[in-house]
């Protein structure tokens, strides 16, 4: 079964239609590509599956749950961290504590028993070893006690992406992760992606225009224009396809 | 900037494949405080405290008074630290709930007999539940419009002083008799008793401002204040961040005005700006001490009492002069310090650390 399927969902602003009747399914397991030029609802659809945008019309179904019945901040427990298109980090917070946010909805402390202190040193010990590891892993070790603001954009990519690790999601959502980096960190992203697929046992929903790698990492690609799927399929079969080319190229029919 | 990523040599330890060669350092849990600004604050931490110990021996009851007012200013004002300071919600009401703590105490006194300690605990759950009836509208609104909202608040408080409290002549003024707040202690004076008070319950309110701060509600409320979305999408609620860090301001407000009312032996409503004026008061000392710094309400309100003490009587025969000259001596903080007292002297130790720690590290240095 798949572990999430979008059904029919439309999102307008005003006269713009974001997301026209977009229906597809992405299989447990898989690293799933949503591509399309700029403008093209990509990100909108991410909105939608955060709670962030309430949408007009359809359904999604993650993991047996019916995602849209759920408050935005239910998302996370649910299974479902994501990364922002233009880095949304916790710029106060060090590394460290952006991650630990990463994993708020663990947490079982609230107020009362944080001012007491009742059972919250060792929750907060326990996920602060945690979050470190996670850290090292991803090669960021050396700047965990480091505040946020003012780390190279690439570096905040890779925070973020720590950050959303630490949700422990299913599926984990990447907003234009290469936007911004360098061509040989985009060559080690394509391979980070990957190995944290595997190491976490994820499931990947990709936005991304860079297409070398899109094309090498995924297992499935949509691909929208104007909020409306117009191809879909494994790379080699997106890859030919003409509306795709035509969407891309803007060359009439 | 390019050498925390030097290229291939440093994959992703997640592919499993990085060389042995490459050694993972694994830094401790919790940020390496340099020695020398461990042991400065140590000791800046040990003075302040047998100073704070100290003092009213030392003083005349006229000083720890002051003293005194310096510390209930000091709660109401972390209070409001943790509202607009750590999560972002700018309040001018918070002279409503001091006055509501002020005026519980001081009915329960007069009018039903209670001893002054034990209505600390209820201004403090009164005053809570009422930040959050406060805080669930003050979600729909933000920024400067919040601050209106709350300011609308400590105005309408004197009004409903006046239609409710009954003090003396149908006047809204509360003269608990001094013989309520005796000091319980042999050989204390009772100015020197109610500075023990206040003291001692605002090192238990600093100490539960600091667990919460530091933990994950506290991370919770700065992530808010940053960035709502992303605090939302790891799972924050922010409806219930926001109402429950109004409760818990509301009721550091509280506290304070029962002890305003130890101190200076008076609930007064009969002033319509009087709470507008604490409710400014605690923003002073809130952004002169250095707002989100955890100890800096304390040091601004400190600052703010001898300010204001000093400037009254500095021009003689032209008092009239004294708030301006007060005022100006704000803006020259503000001015010299945006970070405000505790934020700069945080600054500062930051630097000595780092130019220490850079020291230590030089020989290694390629
Ligand atoms: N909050 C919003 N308000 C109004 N219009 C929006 C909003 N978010 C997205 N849009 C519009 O929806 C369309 C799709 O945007 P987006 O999803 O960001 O595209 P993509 O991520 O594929 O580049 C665009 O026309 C954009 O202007
Ligand atoms: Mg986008």
């Amino acid at each position: 079964m798949s572990l999430l399927s979008v059904n029919n969902i439309g999102v307008r602003f005003g006269g713009v239609v974001a997301l026209d009747d977009l229906s597809f399914t992405v299989e447990p397991g898989r690293i799933c590509a949503l591509i399309g030029p700029n403008g093209a609802g990509k990100t909108t659809l991410f909105n939608v599956l955060s709670r962030l945008y309430q949408p007009q019309t359809g359904t999604v179904r993650f993991n047996g749950h019916d995602l849209l019945a759920q408050p935005a901040h239910r998302i996370a427990r649910l299974g479902i961290a994501r990364t922002f298109q233009n880095v949304a980090l916790f710029p106060a917070l060090t590394v460290l504590e952006n991650v630990m946010t990463g994993a708020h909805a663990h947490g079982r402390v609230g107020f009362a028993r944080s001012m007491l202190r009742l059972g919250a040193a060792r929750e907060e010990r326990r996920l602060r070893e945690r979050c470190l590891d996670l850290l090292v892993e991803l090669d960021l070790a050396e700047l965990a006690h480091r505040p946020v603001a003012g780390l190279p954009f690439g570096t905040m990519k890779r925070i973020e992406l720590a950050r959303a690790l630490a949700a422990e999601p299913r599926l984990l959502m990447l907003d234009e992760p290469a936007n911004g980096l360098t061509h040989s960190e985009v060559d080690e992203l394509g391979e980070t992606i990957r190995a944290v697929r595997d190491r976490f046992d994820l499931t990947i929903l990709l936005v991304e225009h860079h297409m070398a790698m899109v094309m090498t990492i995924s297992d499935h690609i949509v691909v929208l224009d104007f909020g409306r799927k117009i191809a879909e399929g494994a790379p080699d079969e997106v890859r030919n396809d003409p509306l795709v080319i035509e969407a891309y190229l803007g060359a009439p029919a | 900037m390019a050498s925390d990523r030097s290229g291939a040599a440093v994959e992703p330890a997640v592919a499993g494949e990085a060389p042995a060669t490459v050694a993972r350092v694994r830094p401790s849990p919790w940020p390496e405080v340099p020695r020398p600004v461990r042991v400065a604050r140590i000791v800046i931490g040990v003075v302040l405290a047998v100073a704070a110990l100290y003092a009213p021996l030392y003083f005349e009851p006229d000083v720890n008074r002051l003293l005194s007012q310096a510390i209930y200013i000091a709660i109401a004002a972390m209070g409001l630290n943790l509202l607009t300071g750590f999560n972002g919600q700018v309040s001018i009401g918070h002279g409503a709930f001091f006055g509501v703590g002020a005026f519980t105490s001081a009915i329960l006194i007069v009018d039903h007999g209670w001893t002054f300690e034990a209505t600390i605990p209820v201004s403090a759950a009164l005053t809570g539940v009422l930040g959050l009836l406060v805080g669930i509208p003050a979600l729909r609104v933000r920024g400067l419009y919040l601050a209106l909202v709350t300011l609308g608040l400590a105005v309408l408080f004197p009004r409903i002083t006046q239609k409710y409290v009954d003090g003396t002549g149908g006047v809204p003024l509360l003269r608990p008799s001094r013989r309520e707040f005796a000091s319980l202690i042999e050989g204390l004076d009772d100015d020197q008793w109610a500075y023990y008070l206040c003291l001692a319950i605002m090192a238990l309110l600093f100490v539960l401002a600091w667990n919460l701060v530091r933990g994950r509600v506290g991370r919770a409320m700065i992530a808010v204040r940053d960035q709502e979305l992303a605090a939302t999408t790891v799972g924050v609620n922010l409806a219930a961040t926001k109402v429950g860090t109004f409760a818990v301001s509301a009721a550091y407000a509280g506290v304070a005005g029962s002890l305003s009312v130890m101190v200076d032996k008076l609930a007064d409503g009969t002033n319509p700006i009087l709470y507008f004026q604490r409710s400014i008061e605690f923003l002073v000392a809130m952004v002169i001490g250095g707002t989100a710094t955890i100890l800096g309400p304390a040091v601004g309100a400190l600052v703010l009492v001898l300010l204001r003490h000093n400037t009254q009587d500095l021009i003689e025969g032209k008092e009239i002069l004294a708030p301006a000259l007060f005022g100006a001596a704000l803006i020259v903080i503000v001015f010299v310090l945006p970070e405000g007292l505790v934020g700069g002297v945080r600054r500062l130790l930051l630097r000595l650390g780092q130019r220490t720690s850079a020291r230590g590290r030089a020989p290694t240095a390629p």
